[in-house]
């Protein structure tokens, strides 16, 4: 690069590549997530490919530009969970219910548009509040910064990030080809009841979160200690969980593994974990609404300078407008629901896609886990009772929920790392304005095919080809749903916590215990593990070690993960083994 | 004070959560025949596992008939030939058969006949050519599915509790310890935060973890004059050679570490003595100042001399954006560094 040339950022080679590499993720992620049930970290895959091209391959593009690349591609690919996760369902619901299958892509395809536009929308404010004031960590975020500065950061710095490569995808892996067990669990081989589980997770993506996350990451630890810990021993010693003898079985390992699963975390302390975000969340807002101000201030005042870093409020106040009425449109194609509940669920579509989207923003920037199926289970349960049992309305508008939830996510650890390498954020937002949307269709288009691609039905029926987990889980809850159940007390009860919790003066402290209680605890040690060894070598070698040594190795870990994921799974899909 | 909320906090966390999780008595009933469903399955599933890995085990010639067998009873075999190693098993399932018949509208009776003939023609097999060690193994399995079906049945046509009973029978049965629970976590909250906000006012703890506090103005003039600095020597040099762009690389890295850092650390004890609306006003162009220092640095990667020099002249605009929006005469406390991870890649 010639010092003549303007510093490449924003460029139709970073935009073009960057949407051919997220459509050809978007399609791929679809099929893995109808296979597995997950999906792979998008900004850190897009991240590996467009540096390895654009960097490697080709001998171009500044840090910056390569960063646009990975947002536009990570932005594009991010319908493809949103997608994967809920669309299905409808597909699956409809193989009991014929009425279930009047519905075209056409309303699908506007709803996931809708939900795009508003997830990035909404990150507007956000990223002032959680990355310039908050200061969370997004250790994502941090590990793609770390990728994309690799070149100028020195030999030392390089070795380490190699070295964190290497290690976790020898690990991975290991434990991917049955070599090593994905927990290890401690407890069990004690003989403690897999109810009290002490067990961690062979994920050195989730040691290097916590060690990026370091002290700030220990309210999420302790949540899951106290859920796993102290609750549920509770539940046995205080005759919450019914007894053996009451079920007519004999206690051993069965009636152990129905107290933690069933019992303990599905019908106890994920819904509450579920109501504890959520209220949470209601006391973030409340919390930072002066911070929300003073961020929405600073925009506008930097937009009326002119040539400013940051996008106009304008653009959120015309973006919601926009994505609200593309919404509504969608509800009112996606069923007969009338006008006033086309609205209503549009309304409280568009609320909730900003409350859960803070919810998920918060959640990746502290501990790097993002809860998508839980607040998509929540936007369906509401979009299901406010369009008055519309189930396609209620998986139609789902959708916006869950691709804009993805996308406030992926976005914001976008804008971590683009501050971190001092990208203009105004040009990440432009460049995601102008094509995320590119996901949806494709993403939408690969649900269809694969459905009618193989013997139809393509998945969620015993014997076929795909199992689609997350959308066979959904239409399960939607079962429940229009059977009359709901798990309206545990949210109740959650959101009380939550609401009570956000008052103490640590920022987020209620969104880690719920995320605590969400997710199983083998995570959540692996994640402690790492935040206990980040605090031991500080207290040993001090903060600037952390900066020099500490961070390049953890971000060599959520890498490693990352592709090697990604490898295995493409292995085990051309192999057929998966 | 502070301890004492954290303590305050926790216990209720603990009490609140706890009671909260607790299920209503109708839910709790209904847990009971899920829970006898889901024990029985087990069952089932470990019995079958252990007769399909004996059949690998104690018959490796398997004959014709003992495949046809097997693959009724859904043990995988190995392929002829093939290594021998226990199969997972897949065979009938007594839950889905109970599930998917309920589903269809059939009542307890009607689906337990049907599961039970499901078992039945299992039963009715001929299992002569498996010897007696392997027949025995599968009566167990055969009787485990037949201890299943029926609470499989009674679990399959349980009427879901609508949401409103649900959570009024709750209530009823836990919302006075829930409610206690929650009491203490506000009251652990309020003295957290009102500890908190007495830290922020108070002058820093000598004795505390945290590191001696130094004036966060003043830290802000040291990092905005240095940069100042550098944007001034890189605007002076039209013709920079390799050694100049590691050079200014180096002390940009020096002042990320020894000057920003600090900066980012004292960033909650602002918030807590000027309050969110004046800590937003200092933090918002100093991240914007912060960003532009990092893009300083990666333009020099880049070898793009004139955007690292524009780039540090933004960034002490930025910097001292910041310096005027810091109330001034009230921040000779500001900075007290404690001990975060750092953001640094």
């Amino acid at each position: 690069m010639t010092t003549r040339e303007p510093y490449r950022e924003l460029t139709p080679a970073a935009l073009i590549f960057g949407v051919f590499i997220g459509a050809t993720m978007t399609a791929a992620f679809v099929f893995v997530g109808l296979k597995l049930g997950f999906t792979l970290p998008g900004s850190t895959v897009a991240a590996i490919l467009g540096f390895a091209v654009l960097r490697g391959a080709l001998r171009k593009g500044s840090i910056v530009e390569n960063n646009i690349n990975q947002t536009v591609a990570s932005g594009v690919n991010s319908a493809s969970a949103g997608v994967s996760f809920t669309l299905p369902a409808l597909f699956i619901l409809g193989l009991c219910d014929p009425e279930l299958r009047d519905f075209g892509p056409v309303p699908v395809i506007l709803s996931a548009i809708a939900g795009t536009f508003l997830g990035v929308v909404f990150i507007i404010p956000l990223r002032k509040q959680m990355i310039e004031l908050e200061r969370l960590r997004f250790p994502s975020g941090i590990a793609v910064a770390t990728l994309l500065r690799s070149p100028g950061a020195g030999i030392r710095q390089a070795k380490l990030l190699g070295g964190g490569f290497v290690v976790a995808a020898i690990f991975h892996v290991l434990s991917g080809v049955g070599v090593l067990h994905e927990e290890i669990e401690i407890g069990v081989m004690l003989g403690v009841p897999s109810y009290i589980p002490i067990a961690v997770g062979v994920s050195f993506a989730s040691l290097g979160a916590g060690m990026l996350a370091g002290k700030g990451g220990l309210p999420f630890v302790f949540g899951g200690m106290l859920a796993w810990w102290v609750i549920a021993p509770a539940i046995v010693q205080m005759g919450w969980a019914p007894t053996p003898e009451e079920m007519s079985v004999v206690s051993g390992e069965a009636y152990d593994g129905f107290v933690q699963w069933p019992l303990a975390y599905s019908e106890m302390l994920r819904p509450l974990g579920i109501g504890i975000l959520i209220g949470g969340a209601l006391t973030g807002v409340i919390a930072s609404a002066p911070a929300l101000r003073a961020a929405m201030r600073s925009l506008s005042s930097a937009s009326k300078a002119g040539g400013g870093d940051e996008m106009s409020p304008k653009v959120l106040y015309g973006g919601v407008i926009a994505a609200f009425v593309v919404l509504f449109i969608a509800a009112v194609m996606s069923g007969d629901i009338g006008i006033g509940r086309a609205l209503l669920t549009a309304f409280v579509g568009t609320l909730w896609l900003a409350l859960a989207g803070m919810i998920v923003a918060q959640a990746t920037g502290m501990t790097d886990i993002t809860p998508i199926s839980g607040m998509s289970l929540i936007g369906v349960t509401l979009m299901f009772f406010l369009s008055g049992g519309n189930v396609i309305a209620a998986i139609i508008l789902g959708v916006a929920v869950s691709v804009g939830i993805g996308q406030c996510a992926d976005m914001m650890q976008d804008l971590k790392s683009g501050h971190l390498i001092g990208a203009t954020p105004k040009r990440q937002q432009l460049a995601q304005f102008a094509v995320a949307w590119v996901g949806v269709p494709v993403a939408v288009g690969a649900v269809y095919l694969l459905w009618h691609g193989y013997d139809s039905p393509g998945f969620g029926v015993p014997g076929a080809e795909l199992s689609a987990p997350q959308g066979a889980a959904l239409a399960s809850v939607i079962d429940s749903l229009r059977a009359g159940s709901s798990q309206l007390d545990k949210y109740a009860a959650g959101t009380a916590i939550g609401l009570g919790l956000g008052i103490f003066p640590i920022s987020g402290v209620a969104v880690l215990v719920g995320l605590a209680m969400y997710l199983p605890f083998y995570i959540t040690m692996t994640y402690g593990v790492g935040c206990f060894a980040s605090m031991a070598l500080q207290a040993r070698f001090g903060k600037r070690w952390i900066g020099d040594t500490l961070v390049p190795v953890a971000a060599g870990f959520i890498i490693g993960e990352a592709l090697t994921s990604l490898t295995i799974v493409l292995v085990q899909l051309a192999t057929g083994a998966a | 004070m502070k301890n004492l909320g954290i303590a305050i906090l926790c216990v209720g966390v603990a009490v609140s959560a706890a009671y909260g999780a607790r299920l209503s008595p109708p839910m709790r009933a209904q847990m009971v025949l899920r829970g006898e469903a889901h024990v029985r399955a087990a069952t089932t599933g470990e019995t079958q596992g252990a007769y399909c890995a004996a059949l690998v085990e104690l018959l490796p010639d398997h004959d014709a008939a003992v495949r046809a067998l097997a693959e009724a009873d859904g043990c995988e075999l190995p392929a002829e030939g093939a290594a021998d190693e226990a199969s997972d098993a897949s065979g009938p399932d007594v839950t889905a058969i109970c599930v998917a018949r309920a589903s269809t509208g059939q009542t307890f009776e009607q689906i337990t006949e049907e599961a039970r003939g499901e078992v039945a023609t299992h039963r009715d097999r001929d299992a002569s050519a498996l010897g007696a060690e392997l027949v025995e193994a599968r009566d167990a399995w055969l009787a485990a599915m037949d201890a299943e079906v029926e609470p499989a049945a009674r679990a399959a046509v349980l009427a879901p509790i609508p949401p409103a009973e649900r959570l009024s029978a709750w209530i009823e049965d836990s919302g006075i310890f829930f409610g206690l629970g929650l009491l203490l976590v506000v009251l652990g909250a309020v003295l957290g935060r009102s500890a908190s906000k007495r830290d922020a006012e108070g002058p820093t703890d000598a004795k505390s973890e945290r590191a001696p506090a130094r004036d966060f103005g003043e830290l802000l003039d040291e990092l905005r004059a240095a940069v100042a600095k550098l944007a001034e020597e890189a605007a002076a040099k039209e013709k920079p050679s390799t050694a100049d762009y590691e050079a200014l690389k180096g002390k940009i890295h020096e002042l990320v570490v020894e000057k920003v850092e600090p900066i980012v650390d004292s960033a909650p004890r602002v918030q807590s003595k000027h309050g969110i609306a004046i800590f937003a006003d200092v933090f918002s162009p100093f991240s914007s100042g912060e960003r532009y220092l990092n893009r300083a640095w990666s333009a020099l990667v880049d070898r793009h001399w004139p955007e690292a020099a524009s780039s540090l002249e933004r960034s002490a605009a930025d910097l001292a954006e910041a310096r005027r929006a810091l109330p001034t005469g009230a921040d000779a406390e500001g900075a007290a560094p404690p001990s975060t991870a750092t953001d640094r890649p």
